[in-house]
């Protein structure tokens, strides 16, 4: 718990410093002239931004410290929400400092897309579903096997308490959170434009981590009916295995597409951006579009299923936090 | 090496959307840069790339297919079809003056020179002559 309150808010705020860094289309989530952000005013946001997130980082680590010697065992998620809140802020405000001082860049105002040949297509939804439609079959046959001997509305249970009783419960609840990535894949192919580098990278890394979730429930369930009773050593060692294969895979696929190119329909669309960081757009079909940030994908808070997704994520938030108290 | 072909819409002309989109695609298939079985991105992949309604897209599409150039397909797209050129109706080419004369009109109104004007129609000539 030390080692995470600790490590976390210094990594995003290692990362929150770099994404300043690889994003060559957008300066702070507006378009500039390459002079401008090259230029003295340029440098002094960026140095401006650095010492505001850096000093979120310190913010974060002293509150998480006052909380960890209270015993609190939510004294992670509090450093890490500082960070990310010290992000928004210094974003936002390196955002609004570019709006002010930067030459505005001529744009054309026109948007240009490849037609065909395309230029590539996203995986397709059979790629996004064979994962989770594994994972069902999988959940599916377990339950089967844990009701043998009980009613059916006690099947989840009977199949935790098992799970649970032969050690393997972290492992299985991980597995399944993980597979879950599989859902907002399925949602982003159908809501995003995906025929970008970075949006066919973003969606088959789900697919590993989804297919990475769905080996680690299987894993669990597995050890179980075989009567087999997993140390922690060993759940660890076959969680940690399959999580640093995903996560080299992911890596190697990031790494190879680094060119961050956003889609034309974003190039031109300043306005839209609420502080660089919020997508607010009536007109655009598009849910998720890509950040202007560095990397990822944000809501487009003009269209209104992006309210209650949102929502839902707050939500889950508040229930960890409740949960963990 | 055939260029990829692209097409091009500008959010803040007065021409509506859908009418950009089918002049846009049906000078690629005039040009030959799209041919004769390419696949054309689904009404959604379009719509989201351009950031327009979809039944924007599939209004564009739709014309696109009354007038022989695709075959609409559910949920597999749009497939540039081989379409035999039909031949003019009468007084083709009066309407075409005519449509021409206003473009330029309204060009030259919105400040273009008349020697661009030129100058462009002289491109065009050249390469419809190379292709004829």
């Amino acid at each position: 718990m030390l080692i995470t309150m600790i490590a976390v808010p210094l990594l995003l705020a290692a990362y929150y410093s770099w994404t300043s860094k690889i994003n060559h289309f957008f300066f702070f989530g507006r378009s500039v002239p390459a002079e401008f952000a090259a230029g003295p005013e340029g440098k002094r946001i960026v140095s401006h931004y650095w010492l505001e997130i850096w000093l979120g980082c310190v913010l974060a680590l002293g509150a998480g410290s006052v909380l960890y010697a209270q015993h609190r065992f939510t004294a992670w998620f509090w450093a890490v929400l500082i960070e990310v809140m010290a992000f928004i802020f210094a974003f936002g405000e390196a955002n609004r400092a570019t709006t002010r001082v930067a030459p505005a860049l001529p744009t054309t105002g026109a948007i240009e897309v490849r037609l065909a040949p395309a230029c590539g297509n996203p995986p397709s939804m059979i790629a996004l579903l064979a994962p989770l439609a594994t994972g069902g079959i999988v959940m599916l046959i377990a339950l089967a096997r844990a009701v043998e001997g009980s009613s059916l509305t006690r099947a989840p249970q009977a199949l935790d308490a098992l799970v649970a009783a032969h050690g393997g419960e972290s492992m299985f609840s991980f597995g399944m959170g993980l597979a879950l990535a599989g859902l907002a894949a399925v949602l982003i192919r159908n809501t995003a434009r995906t025929r970008t580098p970075l949006g066919h990278n973003a969606l088959w890394n789900s697919v590993v981590a989804t297919w990475a979730g769905v080996a680690i429930m299987t894993l669990a369930i597995a050890s179980a009916f075989a009567g087999r009773m997993m140390s922690r050593v060993e759940s660890k060692t076959a969680t940690w295995t399959v999580v640093l294969f995903a996560l080299a895979v992911v890596l190697f696929r990031t790494v190879m597409n680094r060119r961050y190119i956003p889609p034309a329909a974003e190039m031109q669309a300043d306005d839209s951006w609420r502080w660089g960081l919020f997508y607010v757009n009536r007109n655009d079909p598009a849910l998720f579009v890509q950040c202007r940030c560095g990397a990822g994908y944000t809501l487009n808070y003009g269209r209104a299923l992006a309210w209650p997704i949102s929502a839902m994520f707050v939500g889950f938030l508040v229930v960890i936090l409740v949960t963990l108290r | 090496m055939r260029a990829p072909p692209t097409l091009r819409i500008d959010p803040s002309s007065t021409l509506p959307i859908y009418r950009q989109i089918v002049d846009g695609i049906r000078s690629q298939l005039v040009e030959g840069r799209l041919a004769p079985g390419d696949a054309l991105p689904t009404v959604r992949d379009l719509a989201l790339d351009l950031g327009v309604h979809f039944n924007t897209v599939a209004e564009a599409y739709r014309l696109l297919s009354a007038e022989g150039w695709l075959d609409l397909k559910r949920k597999r797209g749009a497939v540039v079809t081989e379409r035999q050129t039909p031949l003019a109706p009468p007084k083709a080419r009066e309407r075409f003056a005519e449509r021409l004369r206003q473009l330029i009109a309204q060009v030259r109104s919105e400040g273009l020179a008349a020697r661009d004007v030129v100058e462009e129609m002289e491109t065009l000539g050249r390469k419809l002559k190379n292709e004829a």
